[in-house]
């Protein structure tokens, strides 16, 4: 498996804690330059995996999917309930750093006009996405067992740590409490972001 | 099962002709929702105020276009729209995020032209413009070099995928002229659009 990569991509975060979690990480070859991507990806997004038979594979929630399959399902419920709750948080919790990639851009293309509206309506999402998980906190919901949701939330709080956006912790005790025990886990210890040099 | 869709969104299309593809459109319920309309109430059947939005059987919320797929094709027991494993799986779901991930670069592109820049980021603003509609260019480019493997299936969650982010550009950025260079994909577009589910959903154009 090779894994087109940055310390700093968020997504690529996700990736590699899943393939923590799912023992597969000395099978992974990381390729850090982008001369290659694309060949392989047309939209030039990382992260991006090329399988052993070469076929390749992108988007984040794809990649954790292939990978989680690869290790006989340890993150994401196969079907019921279960599944479509872990899939579901998992895309609020990608959502929710979408909105905080548009913040940035606007930050650095808009400089000094940035657009009150968007930015508020990219907090609006922000804010909204952060209540449901520190309710789900507060009411136990995100506790074992462990899947692709719970590690997509914990990247998430620390994407908006990293990059800075919002102190996403004040009224938010529950949530709090929750990455501060989570983040623990080696799939997030060992993978804590930093720049791309 | 209700649906919050927007009528010009083709993440919302993909839902329902899957919905139609797999015999259960008249399952979906529709109920019309735009995240910018100022009584909307979407936040409360999703967090991120985005369509589609979908209310499962059981009354719990659905979110993203290909989980509320997924799921919907887990529902019903005829030929699935995603493969279930398999090499055919992740070629189909590769091709949707292809198909996804064009959609997004297209919007962005959009938004970027629309909004008037002359700060300090304006050189940069231009150039990541640039490369989003790079992205759209060499999407379509694999996509025409794809339609034979399109063609294996008479329909799937790829085809569906790339339909609906077709159909949104032609009604939304003509300029991009994109069957100029590519006429096998345009011929499997135009036989495509012939399909009930795609006649049944055809969107509007977005207000400027």
């Amino acid at each position: 498996l090779k894994l087109f990569y940055s310390p700093a991509s968020e997504y690529v975060r996700k990736v590699m804690a899943t393939a923590i979690e799912c023992g597969l990480t000395d099978r992974i070859e990381l390729i850090n330059g982008r001369d290659d991507l694309p060949k392989h990806n047309p939209l030039r997004k990382i992260p991006t995996l090329i399988t052993d038979e070469g076929r390749v594979i992108v988007d984040s929630p794809v990649i954790c999917e292939y990978l989680d399959r690869l290790a006989g399902g340890r993150l994401i419920p196969a079907d019921g309930e279960a599944r479509w709750t872990a899939l579901t948080r998992e895309a609020i919790a990608d959502g929710v750093m979408e909105s905080a990639t548009m913040l940035r851009h606007d930050k650095r293309f808009h400089a000094g006009h940035e657009s009150a509206e968007l930015g508020e309506r990219y907090r609006v999402k922000i804010e909204a996405g952060l209540d449901r998980f520190e309710d789900e906190a507060g009411d136990g919901k995100l506790d074992p067992p462990v899947t692709i949701g719970h590690l997509t939330i914990a990247i998430c709080c620390g994407y908006l740590d990293f990059r800075k956006i919002i102190d996403w912790r004040k009224d938010r005790p529950a949530l709090a409490d929750w990455y501060e025990e989570f983040s623990k886990r080696p799939s997030l210890a060992k993978t804590e972001p930093r720049e791309y040099r | 099962m209700e649906l919050r869709y927007g009528p010009t969104s083709p993440f919302a299309r993909k839902v329902r002709v899957v919905a139609i593809e797999t015999g259960q459109g008249d399952k979906l319920k529709l109920v019309r929702a735009r995240a910018m309309d100022a009584d909307t109430d979407l936040d409360k059947f999703n967090p991120l105020v985005k369509v589609p939005a979908l209310t499962m059987e059981n009354g719990r919320p659905l979110y993203d276009s290909p989980v509320i797929c997924d799921y919907i094709d887990s529902l019903h027991s005829g030929t699935k729209m995603i493969p279930p494993s398999g090499p055919e799986r992740w070629e189909a779901l590769r091709r949707e995020a292809l198909a996804d991930g064009m959609m997004e670069a297209f919007i962005a592109w959009r938004r970027e032209r629309r909004r008037p820049n002359t700060g300090a980021g304006a050189e940069d603003a231009e150039k990541a413009a640039e490369r989003q509609r790079a992205k759209i260019e060499n999407a379509f480019d694999t996509l025409e070099l794809e339609v034979g493997e399109l063609q294996k299936r008479p329909v799937g969650i790829d085809s569906i995928a790339v339909a609906c982010s077709i159909g949104y550009m032609d009604l939304n950025g003509p300029e991009l002229n994109w069957r100029a260079k590519r006429p096998k994909l345009a011929a499997w577009y135009a036989a495509f659009c012939e399909r009930p589910s795609m006649k049944a959903t055809l969107p509007e154009k977005t207000p400027a």
